[in-house]
């Protein structure tokens, strides 16, 4: 469950960008097949962190970023969504990353204004 | 009251639609600047950390001290130990005279490079000497936390099953050294080390595996030198 030490620094990360007056109410997270998270775990150690920050109506969104992959048997380029993709022209794997699969990136947040304000 | 947000007031002067602020921040950055920290200052001293990851009983502790067997003529050794309690392997480790410090992680399934950074500060640095890590143990969280280390091994024992680098394939990916550990244990289990190592270079290629017991010796002497070497790459 290293989800939840993540979603704490997002959590963090995030909470460090609401403007004054506003309120969070979503982060959206891009990741890769190769980045070791699980959606659903993230989200469960999101809903852990956010109510340690304060931020218990915020939302996640996890967004799956594709890696570009190659078969380094019979050449075929494709967009590789889990790290357990084999080709899915021939079969074969292991398989070539050629560029992304570790992103876990904290793209953007959304905010309102505060209701107290 | 306002019957969107239930803010008390009626005029309605405060916006409903959210609005979206672009943060495009990593999310590991703050354990990467540890680590990068911890990386440069090691660097200066021309020292080495070493971080070394498995599952509970998995034989890290008597492969440390094996390793610092060998090891400690030539390079002295510092030792981190992480578990969520006890100071156990802290006290395992003391018996072969190399200084060490015990994290408590509590609950934490893992090393951050912050935890590393401040039990470093507990410890004897020197130029050239050789800070060996033990993870906590675990065969996935601890993989995604850089520690500012120069190398990182992975250990599975015989008795886990030949197969467990295709269940656990994260941890091998971002290996820089497999080792399999209790070798001596093989006559007693169902485990194929070729077809294990086989397993590990389907997830890694270049990686090299090395089949080691810390009772017997087995394996020992090979890893040692891919550790020293360090000193010399």
């Amino acid at each position: 469950m290293h989800e939840t030490a993540i979603a704490m620094d997002i959590c963090e990360t995030a909470r460090a960008h609401v403007p004054p007056g506003h309120r969070l109410v979503a982060v959206v997270v891009e990741y890769g097949p190769l980045s070791g998270i699980i959606p659903e775990a993230l989200d469960f150690g999101f809903s852990i962190a956010a109510g340690h920050f304060d931020l218990d109506s915020a939302k996640l969104e996890a967004r799956l970023v594709p890696a570009d992959a190659e078969c380094p048997l019979c050449g075929e380029s494709f967009s590789m969504k889990t790290m357990w993709d084999d080709c899915p022209s021939c079969g074969h794997a292991p398989v070539t990353v050629r560029e992304g699969g570790r992103e876990l990136r904290l793209k953007e947040i959304k905010v309102k204004e505060s209701a107290d304000v | 009251m306002c019957e969107f947000c239930g803010c008390g007031r009626t005029d309605h002067a405060h916006g409903h639609d959210s609005k979206t602020i672009e943060v495009q921040q990593d999310v590991l950055n703050h354990n990467r600047e540890h680590a990068s920290n911890l990386r440069n200052r090691l660097g200066e001293m021309k020292s080495h950390l070493v971080n070394i990851i498995g599952s509970p009983g998995c034989g890290k502790t008597e492969l440390l001290a094996a390793l610092i067997g060998r090891i400690n003529t030539q390079r002295k050794c510092i030792v981190i130990e992480g578990d969520l309690a006890t100071d156990n392997d802290a006290v395992r480790i003391s018996k072969t005279g190399a200084p060490v410090r015990q994290i408590q992680t509590g609950t934490a399934c893992h090393l951050t490079a912050h935890d590393v950074e401040h039990a470093l500060g507990h410890l004897p640095l020197e130029k050239e000497c050789l800070v060996l890590v033990e993870n906590v143990g675990n065969l996935v969280c601890p993989s995604m936390f850089d520690l500012g280390e120069s190398m990182r091994i992975v250990c599975l024992s015989v008795t886990e099953g030949t197969d467990k680098p295709q269940k656990y394939p994260v941890s091998f990916r971002e290996a820089d050294s497999a080792v399999i550990t209790k070798s001596d244990l093989m006559p007693h289990v169902d485990f194929d080390a070729g077809a294990c190592t086989r397993m590990i270079q389907q997830v890694k290629p270049s990686v090299p595996v090395v089949l080691t017991s810390a009772r017997t010796g087995e394996g020992i002497e090979e890893l040692s030198g891919s550790i020293l070497k360090l000193y010399s790459d």
